[in-house]
């Protein structure tokens, strides 16, 4: 089934979070990186950080903003749906204690055709901001892949 | 003081040494189920995953995208990521070994900073490439 095209542009709500020290440490312990930094901070700050800083694909937690309902929305069926790849762009580093805004929205779909068939190629930008400051985090690129 | 890797012995074409990781087991993927809020079954649920048509769990890709990352880190010591990318191109299974090599392919001076480019793959213990990615570092 084709997605409709009226979701190119959509934008999710806006979501809020405050970034957690034990958050890091969970992650960090998740994907088995020893690094001290992550869990000590006296470790982060004798490497001259404010606070525990966040590993780079720290913000995949935030991939979507909202009720994280994204493919829902969309009406995508998991059955369908390929990972297609990840791209972050970074701004300014991000520490605990900050808090954040983060916005997703669709900024296009496509159609390809591919070895398994015709399939919608859906790219979703997700941009993390500084609550305070306003100033830009990162960006999170996902692309997806829904076959036909 | 930050451990430091020297730009200027960095060349292009310099190999990053292979580290392996792994098994990626169940506890890993429920470790990361819950840290990075992917609850998808497919990633802990064997009876799910054979639904979808899968023999058993896989690893999320932003699983293995975090343990390219953790790499690239390791390496790069005080450097600071710029961007980084990574294409899913097979499936990383439970209980693969991955092992990741990387190269720098490119090395600049930007308004007065250093940068170098490095490009990575993981691969499983049956050379199975599972992601191919980039990443760009400031020195």
């Amino acid at each position: 089934m084709k997605l409709d095209r009226n979701f190119i542009g959509y934008k999710f709500p806006l979501s809020e979070t405050s970034i957690k020290r034990w958050e890091i440490a969970q992650f960090a312990n998740a994907i088995r990186d020893s690094n001290p930094i992550y869990y000590n901070l006296n470790e982060a700050k004798k490497q001259g950080f404010k606070d525990i800083p966040c590993p780079p694909t720290f913000y995949t937690k935030f991939t979507f903003s909202g009720d994280k309902k994204f493919f829902a929305t969309l009406g995508i069926d998991y059955k369908k749906l390929l990972d297609g790849g990840r791209e972050y762009k970074y701004y300014s580093p991000c520490f605990a204690g900050d808090n954040i805004i983060y916005q997703t929205k669709v900024q296009s779909i496509d159609e390809k055709e591919g070895k398994r068939g015709k399939m919608d190629v859906v790219i979703a930008v997700t941009t993390g901001k500084n609550k305070e400051t306003k100033e830009k985090l990162w960006d999170s690129i996902s692309t997806f892949i829904v076959f036909h | 003081m930050r451990d430091k890797l020297n730009f200027e012995e960095i060349s292009e074409g310099l190999e990053l040494p292979e580290v392996k990781k792994g098994p990626i087991n169940r506890q890993q993927l429920v470790d990361y189920a819950s840290a990075s809020g992917d609850y998808n079954k497919l990633h802990y649920d064997e009876g799910f995953a054979k639904q979808m048509g899968i023999s058993g769990c896989i690893a999320h890709g932003m699983l293995v995208m975090s343990m390219v990352g953790s790499y690239i880190s390791d390496w790069a010591k005080e450097g600071i990521f710029k961007n980084f990318k990574i294409r899913f191109v097979g499936m990383t299974n439970e209980n693969d070994t991955l092992s990741f090599t990387g190269k720098v392919i490119k090395k600049y001076k930007e308004n007065g900073e250093n940068f170098v480019q490095i490009e990575v793959i993981s691969k499983t213990q049956d050379d199975r490439i599972t992601t191919t990615g980039s990443a760009i570092i400031a020195m």
